[in-house]
């Protein structure tokens, strides 16, 4: 039998005394799809970095068609035809799309140089053949996520892998994109390729795998063939038998230590948040529409422009939109069309060359005007979507990541309060949900997990006023997303005002009560989520089709 | 670091809803990274053992001069750690500047023109009839620190504005300063009554108490102490090294917190400035009592190795910098009591500062996963 097998793996990371992989065992037949499914923090891509030999397990071993081998270096399994795609691209920005893909294994004239002729012919028939709409000469830093992701795929391909990792390939993509990926991997396996591919989304797998592996707590619970178990079942094998109690209660002390009442009276246009009632319904299951609207606007945006002479993608211009109390406003866009630099300019990091933006009223803390951190009565909650360079400072602990928003809070009298420090962090992130200690290194944990870190951060009690949150469920599974919606729901209710920046379009329709659709840097539509709003009206605004429907708000003419 | 900021910058630039990310971080714990470091003094230990064995006439003699001579009596003993009083504070300047994500280049010409204005401000002084010793040492020495932060600001004001990158500036800052600093000490500031290169002589009462004669030792090893000290209660205790700290690792996740990170790219290089200048002033009123010629020469870049020897935490500057006096102390001592010559002990200093920059700078960088050293301990961690 071919197969590729991983047999009682286990890997321990000292730093942050996390058991990755307990005894994880995972046989892969050669020429199928293989989907490799878990919570977040389950252990699969540590076992799949150990099989791309990119750590070396503590005990365990991996057999290749009944041989046993070792894998001291990427490099090694790469000679058994092993490469991995990851979750965050590893490209390099200033070289071409060809120069990634071949770099490092490029074809040689005379031994010495590189033969530039030899590669872009390669990279052409293998984006024609996979349908890949690349420019070969094109500079990566210029593309977006999907790009990318292509361009990793290719690269394994030229350097004549035959069997592919790709770790949660689908949590940085729109929906389009998932479906010409999934293409592009059937098309791989009738070529004979071997697929290995890890995610969270239980309808992807059933839909793309030929067996699927199952990781609980760093242990495989076992392995199924896709064609005999159904969407709940696998939802039932991923959390376990005695699924988590997802009702998120919030006693009134807060993940702070204060009490409910905030400690200084509120600058004058604040409302003092209340307390939730528990018996709130917690969990939400289709569209949030329980909270009343207050007219209390948050946000006000106010045709913004924001020109910059180096980019080349399109900039906004006269963006205007206001969100009240309580509401969320789902805002989202193809990308290259403006999204990312609205993410830049409501979290502050992009001064808008015009227009005005106002927090209650008043000017916007713009940097370098401090933010504020999201627990205080004044602050702003952002969970960025790029999570690992600017959500979290990868070498600083878990608690320092914390305490790094509010200095003055942690830092009384300029001296650090560690106790406190700790103390607090541990809370939120229990009120979360993350079992992690707070004094570990943040670095190590998984990219799912230091979401949640991020959410729990941001999202603790007491809520901030005013929310942005980008891509606020990339790489979480399910029980993490239900969770993380039904605290949206329960900060609305509680009178923060939600700006929701989101690839998912299911996210915004499931969520917003108004959307707002981005295209070329201009508002191409503003319409109340009434359920009647489909994806495919949504996807021909994002692409500039027009006026795509007669609830296009005329708010957005009535402004100028 | 100015070329990793341009790669940040571009990456984002280059739109992407999510952006790339450099590949996962395998921390070591302090005890790995000591490791690492214990090694590569080991090599430069044996890499001097080799060359002594290579070029020496009387090896068993020169190995003696070279590591046992340095402990064998108070004179060398005493002047070993006296020269490590220096390497403290310019290695406790050079940390400041690493924990930031600067680096300081010009510890040369600070350490220089620190002693040069401490000289001259003391000698001054002086010339007015000034008595009260303890306040011509302050504020000469204030002078000094003065002058070394503006330098280290110079840099990091053009870093700031500009946009220039600190280590070319500082580096180039710091070989003019040297040059105006050679002028004057053999031009207008000349002592004509001596056939040194140097400035006049400052009286003995000017200089610290001397605690271990004949030595140089004296009580300046003690302030020297107490400034590592205030330094580690800075950079791991205040909101002011945590900020640092926060802006040197990502300046990304700083500006995002709220932390402004401008700041941070000008004040350390400062701070730096200011303590390497302290350096040269402490080495004149312990040693000199004058500034000769070229008399601080390579004590900058000492400070550099001893810094990144002490992976930037300031209670491990003590050691570190002991370590570099030593092998100072030593190769001094083989120069003068064998046929050892000068340029191979400056070879053997040039190894270790390449041996010690080679492998701690990954390491104070962020990239770690080039040798695999963790294995054993990850083992051992999961029994327990």
């Amino acid at each position: 039998m071919q197969t590729i097998c991983l047999e009682n793996i286990s890997k321990f990371y000292p730093t942050s005394g996390v058991q990755a992989n307990d005894g994880a065992t995972l046989c892969l037949a050669r020429g199928t799809i293989h989907a490799v499914v878990g919570e977040n923090g389950a252990g699969k891509t540590t076992l799949m970095r150990i099989l791309a030999g990119q750590e070396h397990p503590d005990s365990g071993s991996i057999v290749i068609d009944d041989k046993p081998v070792v894998f001291k270096t990427p490099a090694v399994a790469g000679q058994y035809g092993i490469g991995m795609v990851h979750q965050h691209p590893l490209i390099i920005p200033d070289f071409t799309v060809e120069q990634n893909i071949a770099f490092g294994f490029e074809p040689r004239k005379s031994r010495i140089f590189v033969d530039e002729e030899v590669v872009r012919a390669k990279v052409v028939a293998l984006c024609g053949e996979l349908g890949f709409d690349l420019e070969p000469s094109a500079l990566v830093g210029s593309l977006g996520a999907g790009a990318h992701q292509q361009i990793e795929i290719l690269r394994q391909i030229f350097r004549n892998r035959e069997i592919l990792i790709l770790d949660e390939p689908t949590s940085v993509l729109a929906e389009q994109e998932i479906h010409s990926l999934f293409d592009v991997l059937r098309h791989l396996k009738a070529r004979g390729f071997t697929i290995l591919i890890i995610t969270h989304k239980p309808r992807e797998v059933l839909a793309l795998a030929d067996q699927i592996t199952v990781m609980r707590h760093g242990k495989t619970v076992g392995q199924y063939d896709a064609r005999t178990v159904d969407e709940t079942r696998l939802a039932r094998l991923i959390m376990g038998t005695n699924s988590p109690d997802m009702t998120d209660a919030i006693d009134t002390t807060d993940a702070i230590g204060r009490t409910a009442k905030p400690e200084e009276p509120s600058m004058q246009p604040i409302q003092p948040i209340q307390p939730i009632q528990p018996e709130q319904p917690g969990f939400c299951t289709g569209r949030i529409s329980t909270h009343n609207l207050d007219s209390t606007k948050t946000l006000e945006v106010g045709r913004i422009s924001v020109r910059s002479r180096h980019s080349r993608t399109p900039q906004l211009e006269d963006v205007s939109f206001s969100i009240c109390r309580g509401e969320i406003c789902g805002i989202c866009a193809l990308s290259g069309n403006g999204l990312e630099l609205l993410e830049d300019v409501l979290g502050g990091f992009e001064r808008p060359s015009s227009g005005s933006l106002r927090f209650y009223g008043k000017p916007y803390p713009l940097y370098p005007d401090l933010r504020q951190p999201p627990w205080n009565p004044e602050g702003i909650a952002y969970v960025p979507s790029d999570r690992m360079r600017r959500g979290v400072c990868d070498r600083l602990s878990v608690e320092e990541n914390f305490i790094a928003l509010d200095r003055k809070r942690f830092f009384p009298h300029g001296f650090a309060n560690r106790q406190v420090a700790r103390e607090i962090t541990q809370r939120m992130l229990e009120d979360f949900g993350v079992h992690i200690r707070a004094a570990g290194p943040i670095g190590e944990l998984s990219g799912g997990t230091i979401q949640k870190t991020i959410l729990a951060r941001e999202l603790s009690w007491p809520f901030a006023p005013l929310c942005i949150l980008c891509d606020p469920s990339a790489g979480l599974d399910i029980t993490s997303t239900d969770f993380l919606y039904a605290r949206i729901a329960k900060m609305c209710a509680n009178g923060s005002a939600i700006a929701l920046l989101s690839s998912n379009l299911d996210e915004i329709l499931t969520l917003s009560d108004r959307i707002i659709v981005l295209h070329r840097g201009r508002v191409a539509g503003d319409l109340q989520n009434d359920g009647k709003i489909t994806k495919e009206k949504l996807g021909a605004l994002m692409l500039g089709l027009g006026s795509a429907g007669s609830n296009v708000v005329q708010s957005q003419r009535m402004s100028r | 670091m100015g070329r990793a900021d341009k790669m940040h910058s571009a990456e984002r630039k280059g739109s992407g809803f999510i952006k790339a990310r450099p590949a996962r971080i395998t921390l070591k714990s302090g005890w790995q990274r000591a490791r690492i470091t214990l090694l590569a003094l080991g090599a430069s230990i044996l890499c001097i053992v080799v060359l002594l064995l290579l070029f020496s006439n009387a090896f068993f003699d020169s190995l003696k001069l070279f590591f046992v001579v340095p402990f064998a009596n108070v004179y060398f003993f005493g002047n070993m750690l006296s020269y490590a009083v220096p390497l403290m504070i310019a290695g406790l300047g050079a940390a400041f500047a690493f924990a930031s994500h600067n680096f300081n280049l010009g510890g040369e010409g600070q350490v220089y023109a620190g002693a040069l204005v401490a000289t001259v401000v003391a000698l001054k002084a002086q010339g007015q009839g000034a008595q009260d010793v303890l306040a011509v040492r302050v504020v000469a020495l204030f002078a000094a620190a003065l002058t070394g932060g503006l330098i280290g600001g110079f840099s990091g004001m053009l870093k700031r504005r500009l946009k220039v990158d600190e280590m070319i500036s500082s580096f180039l800052a710091s070989s003019l300063v040297v040059f105006v600093v050679d002028y004057l000490v053999a031009g207008p500031l000349k002592d004509p009554n001596s056939n040194f290169q140097a400035t006049k002589t400052l009286p003995s009462v000017f200089g610290f108490a001397k605690i271990l004669p004949p030595s140089d030792l004296s009580v300046s090893i003690f302030w020297a102490l107490l400034l590592v000290m205030i330094g580690k209660l800075v950079l791991d205790r205040t909101s002011f090294g945590f900020e640092l700290k926060v802006s040197g690792a990502n300046k990304e996740f700083a500006r995002y917190a709220g932390i402004n990170g401008d700041v941070y790219s000008v004040i350390p290089l400062v701070v730096s400035g200011a303590l390497h200048a302290l350096a040269g002033g402490v080495m004149i009123f312990s040693t000199y009592l004058k500034t000769i010629q070229g008399f601080s020469s390579g004590i900058g870049w000492d400070a550099i190795a001893v810094a990144l020897i002490a992976n930037n935490n300031p209670v491990a500057l003590v050691p570190s910098a002991l370590f570099f006096a030593y092998l100072d102390a030593g190769s001094k001592s083989a120069m003068m009591g064998s046929n050892v010559s000068t340029e191979l002990v400056t070879i053997a200093q040039a190894l270790v500062f390449f041996l010690i920059t080679a492998t701690t700078l990954p390491g104070v960088f962020g990239v770690h996963n080039w040798w695999h050293w963790g294995k054993a301990k990850a083992a051992q961690g999961r029994q327990q």
